[in-house]
């Protein structure tokens, strides 16, 4: 029988907190007017919106509970899954974000077809689109059982239907805007909220401890040498196994997550710069992530100092730790700035998903396949339309996994199938030239059958567990990650010895041997980014060349030669106006090629409609920057 | 202690990630002539550092 935690203040302010995200969120439905706002935001924001926003979608449903849970059995430890990500940064930030941000493709599946064939995108899409619609279902329903084991008073399937119809108002109005700005208030809240919990965790272990010690040596004394480390052991316990960790979460899912989420794409596609993207990735793995760990693990840490010093009982359950320590140690009223916190974490990965799932739909089946040619506002509304229909799907899911376990099961293993081979092709699409477009569509089809056998018949994997020491079972399962980045590589491998790889030259800025191609692709000319320049500041005034130029849509800003000059740019470089106000995270920008002309002083002209889309006010200052 | 473990990760995830640093100046993606390329390329030395220097600190502290 559930218990209810909390007292009616607590709920109170969940009830507000719901209503504020959507109103918030809702806010920005005026700066979506065409698929590009509402898939990217318009390429216009600062690293830090975009840093924030990936954290508050990295921590999805359930993370505080689990993580509380391993952090109670295991200590500090549970950390492991947050802090070994930095391994893959280089080939992020000098590899793969360059690409799809210079080539300006929309999708994995996208990328899939330039790079590969057209064979392969459709495989892509339906791998795709059948997780990412599980997955929002998946979402929904953890965040059911999640908010019901609090508060009882409504069911699984109430509280599912009352956050997906919370999140799909704001996404289908305001798309990557509202995901990224409301991301951004949730990533603040579910941060400061753990930070928060530790703090009062810590104050209450210095007031209870019975020994005079001070909170921190309290905590600290509380663990013991086992629960102090980073690391368990390397093949034990079975369930938390150090080597098991390392290769199911850095080389299957947070390379999943960085390399193959549409989410994420989307999310770095919305940034101003590729720069400004690396910086993002930066704060992302750097800071961001160790903080994220320690807000979702200190309950369990708290709790396993709690139960040596005898202030909860030493069986409480470890998936019950995190509401048994927040309601201890929290008045109500900060309780229920917990619970908004936790809820938070479940909305952010949501919305996420649902304008992903809904840019896959539009960008590789509506447009290229069923309705081809039509007007932007069309596919507009097509974003809008199928962000509803797949929070519909993904909610009548919900009574499915409640009800056969077997569908849950199905999609995890679904899952750990298609993650190795998409993650092999992209990383081997990024590295190799000679990777081939039927070694590409082999390693989906062959490479997820071989891990799909690996399921049915886990002695396949036998060799890699034994040399890591692991027992038959969960060893096996965590050992998987690796065996399917092998074999789906020996099939890639193999295939592209075999079959001819596509011409280099139709591959351009699609891997890393191409990408200075792509830069002046992107640009239409040779970049000039060899040096930095000066962020300067100048008066917007309307005026100069009304027409757009000839290359792309970008409109014209015009500035003197010295303030160019400040800058380090040249006349036909691409430049970004924003607001002067830093922390509207580039809400009011633009992106523009650059005209020099005499006389103009301080001031900077830019036609009547570019300012009106772009929401900058003329007569106030700018900040104008080089980009390319 | 933590030994065997903070080997492994930083062997295996620092084999990947040098293969991957290279193989992306050695193409051409990065270049060192580039300010931002080369930024880039102290951050990420600089990251993987830190992250060694905060489990190795860790570990020591938690056996104190």
């Amino acid at each position: 029988m559930n218990v209810a935690y909390g007292q009616t203040i607590d709920y109170v302010i969940v009830v507000v907190y719901f209503v504020l995200i959507l109103g918030f969120g809702s806010l920005f439905g005026r700066y979506t007017k065409s698929t590009r706002d509402f898939f990217f935001s318009g390429q216009r924001f600062s690293w830090w919106l975009i840093a924030f926003s990936c954290v508050a979608t990295v921590v999805g449903s359930y993370s505080f509970i689990k993580y509380a849970a391993a952090g109670y059995r295991y200590g500090l430890s549970s950390t492991m899954s947050y802090l070994n990500d930095w391994f893959l940064v280089p080939l992020f930030m000098l590899g793969w974000l360059p690409i799809i941000y210079y080539s300006r493709v929309t999708s994995i599946p996208e990328y899939f077809e330039k790079r590969f064939s057209r064979p392969t995108r459709v495989m892509a899409v339906i791998f795709i689109l059948v997780y990412l619609t599980g997955y929002i279902g998946i979402n929904l329903y953890t965040l059911g059982v999640a908010m019901n084991a609090i508060i009882p008073a409504f069911g699984v399937f109430q509280w599912a239907g009352m956050i997906a119809v919370i999140a799909a108002i704001y996404v289908t109005f305001g798309g990557q805007t509202a995901v990224i700005m409301t991301d951004l208030a949730q990533g603040f809240l579910l941060l400061g909220a753990g930070v928060l919990l530790l703090y009062l965790g810590i104050r209450y272990l210095g007031q209870h401890n019975g020994q005079g010690l001070s909170g921190l040596a309290a905590f600290w004394q509380g663990l013991s040498v086992e629960h102090r480390l980073p690391y368990s052991g390397l093949s034990s316990p079975e369930k938390f196994p150090m080597a098991g960790i390392f290769w199911q979460d850095l080389f299957g899912s947070s390379m999943f997550f960085y390399f193959a989420n549409q989410g994420l794409i989307m999310r770095f596609l919305a940034v101003k710069s590729v720069a400004e993207g690396r910086k993002a990735i930066i704060a992302v793995v750097l800071f961001l992530m160790p903080l994220a760990a320690l807000s979702v693990g200190n309950a369990g840490w708290v709790g396993r100092s709690m139960a040596s010093f005898g202030l909860i009982p030493a069986n409480t359950e470890p998936n019950q730790i995190f509401m048994v320590v927040a309601e201890l140690v929290a008045r109500p009223g900060v309780f229920g700035l917990i619970l908004a916190a936790l809820t938070a974490a479940l909305m952010s990965t949501v919305d996420t998903l649902i304008n992903a799932v809904s840019a896959i739909a539009v960008n590789d089946i509506w447009r290229p396949f069923v309705a081809p040619g039509r007007s932007d506002g069309h596919y507009l509304a097509a974003a809008r339309v199928s962000s509803i229909v797949f929070t519909i799907l993904g909610l009548v899911l919900v009574p499915l996994y409640m009800s056969f376990e077997s569908i849950y099961v199905a999609h995890g293993a679904f899952t750990a199938a298609i993650s190795p081979p998409i993650i092999v092709v992209v990383v081997l699409g990024i590295l190799w030239k000679r990777f081939s477009p039927v070694a590409a569509f082999l390693t989906l089809l062959l490479g997820g059958f071989l891990v799909g056998l690996s399921l049915s018949f886990p002695d396949l994997i036998a060799p890699l567990a034994d040399f890591h020491g692991m027992e038959p079972g969960t060893g096996y399962n965590y050992m998987r990650a690796l065996y399917g980045f092998l074999v789906c590589s020996a099939v890639g491998v193999g295939a592209s010895l075999v079959w001819p790889h596509k011409d280099p030259a139709s591959i351009r800025g699609l891997w890393v041997g191409g990408i200075q191609q792509a830069r002046r692709m992107f640009k239409g000319s040779e970049p000039n980014d060899q040096e930095p320049g000066l962020k300067i500041r100048l008066v917007l005034e309307q005026g100069g060349n009304a027409a757009p130029n000839h290359q792309d849509d970008l409109p014209i800003i015009t500035m003197s030669p010295d303030s160019a000059q400040n800058m380090k740019a040249r006349a036909g470089d691409l430049v970004y106006v924003a607001d002067k106000r830093w922390w509207l995270g580039g809400l009011r920008s633009l992106h523009a090629r650059l005209a020099i002309a005499d006389g103009l002083g301080k001031r900077v002209l830019i036609a009547a409609g570019a300012i009106e889309d772009s929401r900058l006010n003329v007569g106030e200052q700018v900040l104008v920057e080089k980009i390319l | 202690m933590n030994w065997v473990q903070l080997a492994y990760e930083y062997l295996v995830g620092g084999l990947f990630f040098g293969v991957t640093l290279f193989l992306c100046f050695r193409a051409g993606a990065a270049q060192r002539s580039n300010w931002s390329d080369r930024r880039t390329l102290i951050i990420s030395l600089l990251g993987l550092a830190g992250y060694f220097a905060v489990h190795l600190g860790w570990i020591l502290a938690a056996s104190a």
